[in-house]
């Protein structure tokens, strides 16, 4: 990969949208096939349409598998994480401070849900920012909050449209 | 990366109803984000799970003004949801004696601004693919689906979350 002069995305991201539709800025398209047992999670590959994600699924042990791939909680919380980083980041910037120390942890349990009998995801998200001051990186924290997307799909969902295709 | 040990789907008990009183957490991952030259998770990030499973290199796609290369938060997004469809999918199916094999999962995701606060929104649509499935059975399998996959749930109704600010002395978990 080219690593050259990579820059992060300009401060207008900040800038608050005035239009009245959803305006779609990014769109990509990720394919799960089945592999080898046909069941996507043991033995599946995710594939995005540019082919720069290209992974082998596998179950962790927890679940009687060999490990060795990844799984979808990973790559729920790595986008969650990722995500929340460059908004911190942005803000952060506005603000005039030049900080390279950022980390985001993202813990994502799978679990049972007493409320359907089914499954649920938990998320525990936990920010490091360890050169400004606590009452700053909060104030940081709960804006962030508020401009990640990921963050307002875990508060209240979001549009999702299933459909069976030919 | 992947030793070609048998894989084995997981059991069909996992389709049982859970009768207990509060979340039981069967599964626990950690991904950590820093980020990179840019110090921009987006720009310039790395992924990397606790268990190294997952280690990936996070770029900006063109689309926002970036050189692509890497992937991104909203095909993690597409990839796990989808993963997570296609593997409760197989289940269901495999339960109902129904043969799928050769299903494909497709989620789309749109990463937009969002008229109602003039902020960001992600947006996903899923294509489910099951060659050979009369219409019919399929859509009913792709509804029981919908309630079964904690993603879909999530896209629904939201899940428990936490943010929270580590002290700067806390030793790292990972």
């Amino acid at each position: 990969m080219d690593d050259k002069n990579l820059q992060a995305p300009p401060l207008a991201l900040l800038d608050r949208y005035r239009g009245q539709e959803f305006l779609p800025l990014y769109t990509t398209r990720v394919t799960v096939s089945g592999g080898s047992t046909g069941h996507g999670r043991a033995s599946g590959v995710a594939r995005s349409d540019d082919g720069n994600l290209d992974l082998e699924l596998r179950l962790p042990a927890e679940f009687g598998g060999p490990g060795d791939g990844t799984n979808p909680e990973q790559l729920f919380a790595a986008g969650f994480a990722a995500c929340f980083h460059g908004a911190l980041n942005l803000l952060a910037k506005r603000d005039g401070l030049k900080l390279d120390d950022i980390a985001v942890e993202a813990e994502v349990s799978f679990g049972r849900d007493p409320m359907d009998g089914g499954y649920a995801l938990v998320i525990d998200l936990r920010v490091r920012m360890p050169s400004v001051e606590r009452r700053v990186a909060e104030e940081f924290v709960r804006n962030a909050e508020r401009l990640c997307p990921y963050a307002k799909m875990a508060r209240q969902g979001t549009v999702n449209i299933v459909a069976v295709v030919d | 990366m992947t030793r070609n040990t048998t894989l084995r789907p997981p059991p069909l008990t996992l389709l049982d109803k859970y009768h207990g009183k509060d979340i039981q957490t069967l599964y626990s991952t950690t991904v950590t984000v820093t980020g990179g030259e840019a110090n921009h998770g987006r720009a310039s990030g790395l992924a990397r799970s606790d268990d190294g499973e997952l280690s990936v290199d996070l770029r900006l796609p063109k689309a926002l003004g970036g050189p692509g290369g890497g992937t991104n938060p909203e095909q993690l997004f597409a990839a796990g949801y989808a993963a997570c469809f296609h593997g409760a999918l197989s289940l269901l199916a495999a339960r109902a004696a129904i043969p799928i094999f050769g299903a494909s999962v497709g989620v789309t995701v749109d990463f937009g601004r969002d008229p109602m606060d003039g902020l960001y929104v992600l947006t996903a649509r899923m294509r489910v693919h099951l060659p050979g499935v009369e219409r019919v059975i399929a859509e009913e399998l792709v509804r029981n689906t919908e309630r079964f996959c904690p993603y879909t749930k999530m896209t629904k109704q939201g899940i428990a979350s936490v943010v929270s600010l580590a002290e700067p002395d806390d030793a790292d978990r990972s």
